[in-house]
């Protein structure tokens, strides 16, 4: 095997692993669901290394084939998402302690009700605010990412943002 | 600080990472795919017999297959085309397309007059109906008028390209046919549309090869020709250039063989429409009454040019004898297409069982 291909493969594995992981356990709730799309996800990148395909943009090709892995998913298996389990604890966050689980996710308060928050919007903002705050993406990269120009990625991110402070109430404070 | 809340917020789904047993377990089975064994689709144990793998495989079947389907589309929309009428939008194919496609598969010129004088009384059927469905407007008319002129003189060409020596009887009956069509149609859709238009007079039509010239010639000179006048006006001029052509070509037997088939045509005819105005007794409409009248005084026309043809041919006098059978013949046969036609406007199915019984 090419050892310079391995070791490509391995630089981008270490630094992207952990956000695609994330990204995924959030979408969908469950962690050993999460593990296998992440490693589909990264499956599909070594096979075009492989066939010695250019990838412009490997974060991008990564949440790309990551959010369209959780799209399948969500078709073939209609599982509990997190939007259904946050919901069923309705009357906000009856926190135990400062780490609380939900579903296979360990969360503290905050991440808890930030998400839940998030998970609240239209589905055109929740993703982009999620890749603008949490992955610190660039708006040009959050429309590659979702298929949108860099404008609309950049006007989705603002409007998530002021829907979200409505949702939020005082709980945060204005910037 | 409540900023501090959404930056602990952040901070702590930033912390939800695999844990490091997991990170190389999934890198292990990554890694372990190699190039050959790429996750391509299961091929179906039945796709060997399946239509797309058939058309794959064999390029003959590709070149079969793409040139059938069109024809099969096309072939749709020739057959959705064959009935319409002039209000409909296959009308163009139909006339533009299909009739003309139709004509460059007749080869001889007799054939190809035959399909003209057949296309022209479609022209005028299609007029009648849409006259009756009260749908005949200036643009339609038009239309048909221009389609009848471009049929007559089609025909007229035919007509001169066809060997006179051989096929001069074939001629006459194309000629005759097309004038009694032609006239019968033109006074069912005077009828129709209440025209009530005189025939135009034979013997004042000049001699000319070009039937829309002549056409022309007289709306410059102010007589307006509807549709019904166009077909009146080429059926005769059909009519004249075609006596102009013939000359007394064929020896005295045939011609006696021709006029005994002629005779014994006029006779049957005119006891069938005879006998369809005599089962007509009572007239509901103005337009019956009209019908019946006019179709009575045919009747007796042509009875009393089959009683002149009779002493003609006593006086054997052979050419008068033969004009006069004729006359005879084509004013039977259009009297009982208009009665037929007329009947079948003004009472639809009820009309044709009269006509039937």
């Amino acid at each position: 095997m090419n050892t310079d291909l391995v070791n490509k493969f391995e630089a981008i594995y270490s630094i992207q692993s952990d956000a695609i992981f994330r990204f995924c356990l959030i979408r969908v709730s469950d962690r050993e669901q999460a593990l296998d799309i992440t490693q589909e996800t990264f499956v599909r990148l070594w096979q075009n290394m492989l066939e010695g395909k250019e990838i412009l943009n490997d974060r991008a090709f990564l949440y790309t084939v990551a959010r369209r892995l959780i799209i399948d998913w969500y078709r073939k298996k209609k599982s509990l998402s997190l939007d259904s389990i946050v919901s069923e604890n309705e009357g906000g966050y009856d926190i135990l302690d400062d780490k609380t689980t939900v579903g296979n996710i360990l969360l503290g308060a905050e991440s808890r009700y930030l998400l839940e928050k998030i998970n609240e919007l239209d589905s055109s903002y929740h993703d982009p605010l999620y890749l603008r705050f949490v992955e610190d993406l660039s708006p040009p990269q959050i429309g590659e990412i979702l298929g949108i120009s860099a404008n609309a990625a950049s006007v989705r991110i603002n409007r998530g943002l002021i829907e979200l402070r409505k949702k939020t109430g005082d709980h945060y404070i204005d910037k | 600080m409540k900023d501090k809340k959404l930056n602990l917020g952040i901070n702590e789904l930033k912390e939800i990472k695999m844990t490091s047993f997991e990170k190389q377990r999934v890198l292990d089975n990554v890694l372990s795919i190699s190039a050959s064994s790429n996750t391509k689709p299961i091929q179906s144990p039945w796709f060997n017999y399946s239509f797309i793998f058939t058309v794959k495989r064999s390029r003959l079947v590709f070149y079969i297959l793409v040139p059938l389907l069109i024809i099969l589309t096309s072939s749709g929309v020739v057959f959705a085309s064959q009935d319409v009428l002039p209000d409909s939008i296959l009308y163009p194919i139909k006339v533009k397309v299909v009739e003309p496609i139709e004509g460059a598969l007749l080869f001889t010129p007799k054939a190809k007059a035959k399909h003209e004088s057949d296309l022209a009384s479609t022209r005028l059927i299609e007029a009648e109906i849409l006259a009756s469905k009260g749908k005949l407007d200036a643009e339609k008319e038009k239309e048909i008028n221009n389609l009848l002129k471009n049929h007559t003189n089609a025909l007229n060409t035919a007509l001169n390209q066809v060997d006179k020596s051989k096929d001069n009887n074939d001629v006459d009956d194309i000629v005759n046919n097309f004038q009694d069509e032609m006239n019968a149609h033109a006074r069912v859709l005077d009828a129709i549309i209440g025209n009530n238009s005189e025939d135009i007079s034979i013997g004042n039509i000049g001699n000319t090869s070009d039937v829309s010239s002549d056409i022309k010639v007289n709306k410059n000179k102010g007589e307006s020709f509807n549709l019904s006048e166009t077909a009146r006006f080429g059926a005769n001029k059909i009519r004249d250039n075609q006596k102009g052509n013939n000359s007394d070509n064929g020896n005295k037997d045939n011609k006696d063989n021709k006029d005994n088939k002629e005779k014994d045509l006029v006779l049957p005819l005119m006891d069938i429409t005879n006998e369809g105005v005599s089962v007509t007794t009572t007239p509901e409409t103005k337009v019956d009454q009209k019908t019946i009248g006019n179709t009575s005084k045919k009747i007796d026309f042509s009875k009393k040019n089959l009683q002149k043809s009779n002493i003609k041919e006593k006086d054997d006098n052979n050419r008068d004898f033969y004009i006069k059978l004729l006359d005879s013949e084509t004013s039977i046969k259009k009297v009982d297409t208009y009665f037929k036609s007329n009947f079948k406007f003004n009472h639809g199915d009820d009309g044709e069982k009269k006509d039937d019984n």
